[in-house]
This record gives C-alpha cells, sequence and structure tokens, in this order.
C-alpha cells in the first residue's frame, strides 16, 4: 500500500491531472468549436489572444507543477518498484509527461508561434487558421485523454495493495 | 465508500469533479480574460458561439457521468453513514451540487440573455462587460466548488482505506478480503 508522504503526493498529483484535463477539455469540446464558427478573422484573433493570456502563473503552475509532481511520482515508481501500485504511478506519471509536457511544446507551442505572427486580415490568413483550428484539435484531443487517463491511474494508485 | 462499487464510484466522483473543475478553471484565468481583450463586438460574439456549441454530448458526458455517481454515492453514505468516508462523500457531493447549481441559477439564465443580445446593437457593450465581470466571479465559485468536491471524495478513499487497515488489526473477522490477506500471509487458521 502507498503510505504516509507519497500516498498524499499521489493523491494531489491526481486531482491536479483531472484538473489539467479539464481545461483541455474545454478545448476539445466546445471553446474551438466555436472559435471556427466565427468569422475567421474574429476567430484568429481570438485565440491569439488565448495564447497570450494563456501565459499567466496560474495556469503555469497547474501544467508544470503538475509535470514536475508526475515525474516525482515516476521516481517513486522505481524505488518502490516491488510494490503493486508502482506500474500505475509509471505509467500515469509518464502519460502526463509525454500527452502534455512532450506534445504540447513539440506540437502545440510552435503553432501558437506561428499562429501569433499572422494578421487576422491578410490574404491566406482564413486558410492558415482553419488548418490550425482542424489539427490543433485533433492533437488536443491526445492532451485531454492523456491526464484524465493519468488522474485515473493515480487514484486507482491509492487503492492498490 | 467501501467495497468494489463504493470504491469505483469514489474515483469516477474524484476524477470527475477534478474535470469538471478544470473546465471552469480555463475560463477564470485565460479564456474571459482573452476574450475581453478582444473588441466588445468580437468578443461577445465569440462568447455566445461557445455558449452555443457547449451543450453537445461530449460536453455535458462528465457531468451527467458524476453526476450519476454522486448519487449513488450518496444512497451508499446514507444507508452506510457510519463509515468513516460518509461524512466526506456527502461534504464533496453537497459541493458538487453547489457547483451544478450555480451553474443553473446563474449561468445558463445569463448565457440565454447574452444569447439575444445583437453584438451591433447600442447597448451590446455594456451587456456584455456586465456579463463577463459577474459571470467569471461566479465561475470561480463553480472552480472551486468542484475543486473541493474533488479533494473530498479524494479524502473519502483515504478514510475508507485507513479504516480497513485499522480493521485488519483489529477485527479481522467477517471481511473476506482481510480473509484472504490472512490465509496469503500464512497467519495459522
Amino acid at each position: 500500500m502507498i503510505d504516509g508522504f507519497l500516498f498524499v503526493f499521489t493523491l494531489i498529483t491526481a486531482i491536479a491531472c483531472g484538473l489539467v484535463a479539464g481545461f483541455f477539455f474545454a478545448f476539445s469540446t466546445t471553446v474551438m468549436k466555436a472559435l471556427a464558427r466565427l468569422p475567421a478573422a474574429d476567430g484568429l484573433a481570438a485565440m491569439q489572444s488565448i495564447n497570450i493570456v494563456v501565459i499567466n502563473p496560474l495556469v503555469m503552475t497547474a501544467l508544470f507543477g503538475t509535470a514536475l509532481a508526475c515525474v516525482v511520482l515516476v521516481v517513486a515508481a522505481f524505488v518502490e518498484w516491488g510494490e503493486a501500485y508502482a506500474v500505475y504511478l509509471l505509467v500515469g506519471g509518464a502519460l502526463y509527461v509525454a500527452g502534455v509536457v512532450l506534445l504540447t511544446s513539440v506540437y502545440h507551442v510552435p503553432r501558437n508561434d506561428a499562429l501569433d505572427g499572422l494578421d487576422p486580415d491578410a490574404a491566406g490568413s482564413a486558410d492558415h487558421w482553419r488548418r490550425y483550428v482542424r489539427t490543433w484539435t485533433a492533437w488536443n484531443h491526445v492532451r485531454t485523454v492523456a491526464p484524465l487517463a493519468s488522474a485515473t491511474l493515480f487514484t486507482i494508485a491509492l487503492r492498490v495493495s | 465508500m467501501s467495497g468494489r462499487y463504493g470504491r469505483a464510484l469514489t474515483v469516477a466522483a474524484t476524477v470527475g469533479s477534478g474535470l469538471a473543475a478544470g473546465v471552469f478553471f480555463a475560463f477564470s484565468t485565460f479564456v474571459m480574460t482573452a476574450l475581453g481583450r478582444l473588441a466588445d463586438r468580437e468578443g461577445l460574439m465569440a462568447m455566445q458561439e461557445i455558449n452555443d456549441a457547449a451543450p453537445t454530448p461530449w460536453f455535458t458526458l462528465p457531468w451527467i457521468g458524476t453526476a450519476g455517481a454522486c448519487i449513488a454515492l450518496v444512497v451508499l453514505a446514507v444507508r452506510r453513514r457510519r463509515e468513516a468516508a460518509a461524512p466526506y462523500v456527502l461534504a464533496g457531493n453537497f459541493l458538487y451540487l453547489v457547483g451544478i447549481v450555480v451553474t443553473f441559477a446563474y449561468h445558463i439564465p445569463k448565457n440565454d440573455d447574452l444569447a439575444l443580445v445583437d453584438p451591433s446593437g447600442p447597448g451590446a457593450a455594456s451587456a456584455w462587460n456586465d456579463y463577463r465581470t459577474a459571470w467569471t466571479a461566479w465561475n470561480h465559485v463553480r472552480t472551486l466548488a468542484f475543486l473541493a468536491a474533488a479533494v473530498l471524495f479524494a479524502i473519502s478513499l483515504v478514510a475508507t482505506r485507513r479504516s480497513e487497515h485499522t480493521s485488519t488489526t483489529t477485527h479481522p473477522v467477517g471481511d473476506q478480503s482481510v480473509a484472504a490477506d490472512l490465509a496469503g500471509s500464512g497467519v495459522p487458521r
């Protein structure tokens, strides 16, 4: 059974993963669909604004604080490798790091930066925006499912003995 | 709550409440600010589209699923109110309900009102700015309510686990899992 500090730490990380899953879920199910329905220049401008404001202490703490916690849990999994819960911590932590941190930095951030440089009213911007919405959202589904799976695995890890 | 179903329901309620908190966390921490930076007309139109796009099956599924788990947990917690987890489960359910009530009593009517505003009409800008300020303040409330619900459901898992652990050491009789543990650990029977 997980005990003491590791137990509390896993519990907090599980909830944090659920929270992170939730805000990508909002984009996957609602926000991107809504922005895509607006005139292209307006949708693009709204997304540019979102991408600027999203870089704030609260969101960054939620995203990267959770990432750090997941790394700690992966290390703990190796330290406690004989235990039944170790594999849940390992897979949960690895899923978050790969599905949220790596995916965001390799895929979403470069595309957000490219979008940021566009003039919403320029020729070609509308096409670029439509392509962005489609592919960005598809990969956003992945970063919704990954932390949701992590949250579930960590919560189950609390229960296995 | 103890037992296989009790545990599975609590895990579902914990993850579901965390997910619900996350959705509103996005609006509280950056989406509404981002829309507020746009020209009033564009911000208003974007919000109208978001409200229009929200009630999809995928979006509502986690709330309905979690609400189902919550109702089942309330039944379990009332029937087994002596369990250590019961107070936490009931408190978690209360907070989840607060989040739902705020949504239905405040946000949905305001969203419906906003849907009727003509973005190009006179008064649209002030309607949008009033909406955004108050909507966001109440959105903080439902974010915190869902987050606190997730925390309480998680704590209830701890309470269940603690009490099972205690019963292992003091009252091993009458619990199949404990009997199995004892059989496995070579304790003489």
